[in-house]
């Protein structure tokens, strides 16, 4: 009997359990992908870019790339050679320093920016950062499946993106966003991110690989991180014109 | 005479040719609903034209070469609400499909230095403050998207390689005119063009070939005055037009501004056969035949039809000839498609008046008012065909002497036959198309486009340089503008950059100026993403040939003096096609005029026998030619696709003229005529203008044609149709008076007679004594 009760207890507990843990609604999901985003101090890989256009034609450039915290990173080119030691600067004030060693010149760049593609690759500088998506969208619960989340995220006003509209599917042990569509003003799905490789290292998640569609022109690009580091310490000093210049 | 194995033959087989006839007609007849239009002139010439291959791999390696432009007029295109109508434009026309990118003052790019940071960004977000001073004061920007006054401004929409150029014109148009702007709007360039070609050939394929029908069916009516003379020539002619237009669908063939005159030519030059077929049928027995009394229906279909086979085939055959000349003659591929299926219509013809009508004919009992030549009442026209055979004999040196006259003024003119290769000259000058390209010439620089492939390694600062001197030689080209590179894009950001607008020192530079500039369309519509390859474009207000061909030829001489250098230089664009599609058009004007000269001559060889007669028939074609270039070049119609085809057509359809009344005279002479000429003149001359008029009459349809060039070829063949005419009819007899014996024009002996001319020239003797 003793047994019996015991049984219907931890039976009880476990159903009381399931039943505390309620379904995560949309804003928390949302929350916990950009945490995962941003739970490493710092991070340094190096990126290769495989840039694929409609008629099969590829090109490759490869970069280093420090970031710490979200906002602070600063990206270096390997290759092409002729473009070796150009690098990016991205501040937490939005702003982005260009040096260009050919001419040995630092040069902030305007705003507007942003929206442009990275190098020629169908990622735009806003995308080579960590995005919060819960400062500039609000999102609502799409149909989940049984491995991922699917949220639409519509973007909040006074809030400025190129994109009216994302839907991201995050897988749902690691809040890792696998795909991204992106919609315009008008409602056309009009580029998409997958990522792939998602793993666990230093307990951080991260997807290996990422690649970006850009469905009017069919154009793609791949990025695939190698020597992965996180929370090696990067020195502040790392992020600012004078080091760039260096 | 005896009915021949085919003339027995259709008659035994009059029902099966009947529901054959219907069942092809029908399938045939099916096929039409899959009529397409094709107006794009660059396809006129060969696929493998190098020139044609070189502006496709422009094509699709800078994003298309196909260019919509919409033009907006404003009192100030600066002002706020008019940079707002450019900017609901603009978005409206990306939205269309078809559109890959659209160029406007709402989303040009703009390099500058801001307070020391650059600036890649759209032209308006910089604010519209200085914007008008700023803008107006950049080549880049000044007389390429807004007039130098600053009252016009041009979107410039980018059509995908793949997308269809007239569609896409017509979406465009839709959604700016639903749009509701204020303010004049400009539809220019050549997929507007296109829209509106294919509009127009739609319109007249559909319009002009009824009205074609009517008027031929008109002039039977007013010629012959029987039912049978009129329904019969019509319906055989209206089966076979149907019947290639089918065979053309099939062979998926669009029509295009020079095809689409084929169901026009058809009804006026296969009329004749039926013609000659249902006159056959309604003549009695030739003299020497009997015609026996109590003769079968079926019996005197064969007779008649055994008589009237062969002059008709070879009537045929000689038009056929005229267009055939363009299949051999020409390079460029809708003239050889026009010389391919309007001889392909003339056989059908000529099939369809041998097997159906004498089928249909076989059923129907003799006409009703069959009566014999020699009993009928001399006809009304009749004295003033002897009038003019008297004049024509007495006055044989003056009407030389004019001939010659006319002959030498014409040739006078023919020097001032220019050439047209235009496509805005096929539409009237007061047209929205016409004023949208005026508009373009005078603000923008023209639209036709030149285009200088590059290659090399563009990073490469000696690269560079040569084509920063390629351009300089461009600008300094009369007419030319807009001539632009990635240069000018390297050279504002170096200027952005260091303050100083100069082209890199090393590679390293080039690819740092290159990396600022990564992922701005313009940069992929004039670079390849390797850097090993560049596009240098212009633009020209001027599509006059000699000007098209002496940049061309200066350009190809530039090239040549730079040497092996560090990079290689091909010329394209639409000014290389266009130039390209004239030396097409004078080469095959020159080869389908010796093409159809040689076949005609054969043809005259064959009939006459005598190398002399052969040399004469071709008097009044050559004749007519001289005349028809002559008019051309006073009244300044060109020679473009459409006109190009008049020489070698009016010769095949003149020559007809020719042998008819050279068969008759000889005939005349071995009938022992006193005045073979006088007698020629009376009944192969009255045959001879009823043609003229028939075929003139079908052909002046085309005069209410909405392109020009249809027009220019309606009115033109008719002069030719006239021309051939009348000189059959006084030049020949004049010639023939004067030098006849000299010639050796006489008669054959009797064995070769036998061989196959008593036919033909009995023959034609009942028919143009009795057309019903």
């Amino acid at each position: 009997m003793k047994k019996a009760l015991l049984l219907a207890a931890a039976f009880g507990l476990l159903a009381a359990g399931a039943w505390a843990q309620t379904p995560l609604n949309a804003g928390e999901i949302l929350a916990k992908i950009d945490a995962a985003a941003a739970a490493p101090r710092d991070q340094d890989f190096e990126a290769r870019l495989i840039l694929q256009d409609a008629s099969g034609g590829s090109s490759e450039r490869s970069l280093l790339i420090w970031q710490k915290g979200a906002d602070r990173r600063m990206a270096r080119f390997l290759s092409p050679a002729d473009q070796k030691g150009i690098s990016v600067l991205s501040l937490p004030d939005g702003s982005i320093y260009l040096y260009l060693p050919a001419y040995k010149k630092v040069k902030r760049i305007a705003s507007h920016v942003k929206n442009s593609s990275f190098a020629g690759t169908d990622f735009t500088y806003e995308d080579m950062e960590a995005v919060n998506y819960s400062a500039k969208y609000s999102p609502a619960l799409g149909p989940e499946d049984e491995r991922h989340y699917v949220l639409d995220l519509a973007l909040r006003a006074g809030q400025e993106s190129g994109w009216s509209r994302l839907r991201v599917w995050a897988l749902k042990d690691s809040f890792v966003p696998v795909t991204v569509e992106y919609y315009d003003r008008q409602g056309t799905l009009r580029r998409r991110l997958t990522s792939s490789g998602v793993e666990q290292i230093k307990g951080y998640w991260v997807a290996r690989e990422r690649e970006m569609h850009d469905l009017s022109s069919n154009h793609r690009t791949r990025m695939v991180l190698t020597n992965l580091r996180f929370d090696s310490g990067l020195d502040d000093e790392l992020f600012t014109t004078r080091y760039l210049e260096r | 005479m005896r009915p021949n194995g085919f003339a027995r033959g259709v008659v035994r087989l009059r029902l099966p040719i009947l529901i054959a006839t219907a069942l092809t007609t029908a399938v045939l007849g099916w096929f039409l609903k899959d009529m397409r239009i094709n107006a794009d002139v660059f396809s006129y010439l060969p696929d493998k034209d190098p020139a044609v291959q070189l502006n496709r791999y422009i094509g699709e390696q800078y994003g298309g070469t196909q260019l919509a432009v919409v033009g907006l007029e404003a009192g100030d295109v600066f002002a706020p609400a008019a940079l707002d109508t450019v900017r609901r434009l603009t978005a409206e026309l990306e939205q269309v499909d078809g559109v890959d990118w659209v160029t406007s003052l709402a989303n040009a790019l703009d390099i500058r230095k801001v307070d020391d940071d650059l600036r890649v960004a759209p032209l308006l977000e910089a604010g519209e403050e200085g914007l008008r001073e700023y803008t107006l004061g950049k080549p880049m920007y000044r007389g390429r998207l807004v007039s130098a006054d600053g009252r016009v401004t041009i979107l410039a929409c980018r059509l995908r390689e793949d997308a269809d150029a007239g569609d896409t014109a017509r979406q465009i148009r839709a959604a700016v005119e639903g749009l509701g702007i204020d303010g004049k709007l400009y539809f220019a360039g050549v997929p507007f063009q296109l829209a509106e070609i294919t509009r127009l050939v739609f319109r007249d394929v559909l319009v002009l070939v009824p009205i074609a029908a009517a008027l031929i069916l008109l002039a039977l009516a007013l010629s012959f005055r029987s039912v049978r003379g009129v329904l019969l020539p019509l319906s055989a002619v209206l089966i076979s037009t149907l019947w290639t237009l089918g065979i053309m669908n099939l062979c998926h063939i669009s029509f295009s501004i020079i095809t689409n005159i084929i169901p026009v030519v058809l009804l006026a030059t296969g009329s004749a056969y039926g013609i000659h077929v249902v006159s056959a049928f309604g003549e009695s027995a030739p003299p020497g035949d009997s015609s026996p009394p109590g003769e079968s229906r079926r019996e005197r279909a064969s007779r008649s039809l055994s008589m009237v086979a062969l002059p008709v085939l070879l009537a045929a055959l000689t038009t056929m000839a005229g267009f055939l000349a363009f299949v051999f003659g020409s390079y460029l591929t809708m003239i050889r498609e026009f010389g391919i299926f309007s001889s392909l219509g003339v056989l059908l013809a000529l099939v369809v008046s041998l097997t159906f009508v004498p089928a249909v004919l076989s059923y129907l009992p003799p006409p009703a008012a069959e009566r014999s030549a020699a009993g009928r009442p001399p006809r009304a026209g009749a004295r003033v065909f002897e009038r003019l055979g008297g004049f024509v004999l007495r006055r044989a040196k003056i009407i030389l002497t004019v001939g010659g006259a006319v002959a030498a003024v014409a040739i006078a003119f023919l020097p001032m036959v220019r050439r047209e290769v235009d496509v805005l000259s096929y539409f009237s000058r007061r047209t929205e198309i016409r004023q949208a390209e005026r508009m373009m010439k005078a603000d923008f620089g023209g639209s036709t486009t030149v285009q200088v492939l590059v290659e090399g390694d563009v990073l490469d600062p000696r690269v560079l340089a040569e084509m920063k001197r390629m351009e300089d030689f461009l600008k300094a080209r009369p007419n030319m503008s807009n001539v632009h590179s990635p240069v000018e894009l390297l050279e504002e950001m170096s200027f952005a950059l260091i303050d100083r607008r100069e082209l890199p020192e090393t590679r390293e530079q080039a690819a740092s100026l290159f990396f600022l500039l990564e992922g701005e369309p313009v940069l992929d519509q004039l670079v390849r993403p390797d850097r090993q390859e560049a596009l240098i474009q212009g633009t020209l207000a001027t599509m006059d040939a000699h000007q098209l061909h002496s940049l061309i030829k200066d350009t190809e001489v530039f090239i040549a003096s730079l040497g092996e250098g560090s990079c290689g230089f091909r010329l394209s664009g639409t000014a290389v096609i266009y130039s390209r599609l004239d030396s097409a058009i004078a080469s095959s004007q020159l080869w389908s005029l010796l093409a159809a000269v040689l076949f005609m001559f054969l043809c005259n060889l064959l009939l006459v026998r005598s190398l002399a007669g052969a040399l004469i028939g071709l008097v009044p074609i050559t004749f007519t030619l001289f005349l028809l270039f002559g008019v051309m070049g006073a009244t300044g119609i060109p020679l473009d696709v459409t006109t190009v085809l008049l020489g070698s057509i009016s010769m095949g359809m003149g020559i007809d003229y020719t042998v008819h009344f050279l068969s008759r005279y000889r005939n005349e002479l071995e009938r022992g005529q006193d005045n073979s000429l006088l007698a020629t003149m009376n009944t192969t001359g009255r045959a001879i203008l009823i043609n003229v008029f028939t075929v003139s009459v079908g052909f002046l349809s085309l005069l209410l044609g909405n392109l020009v060039p249809l027009r220019n070829f309606g009115l033109l063949i008719v002069v030719t149709m006239a021309s051939s005419g009348a000189a059959a009819l006084s030049l020949l007899p004049a010639v023939l008076t004067l030098g006849a014996e000299k010639l050796r024009i006489k008669a054959r002996p009797p064995a070769r007679r036998r061989a196959w001319g008593l036919k033909l020239q009995t023959v034609r003797a009942r028919k143009e004594e009795e057309p019903k």
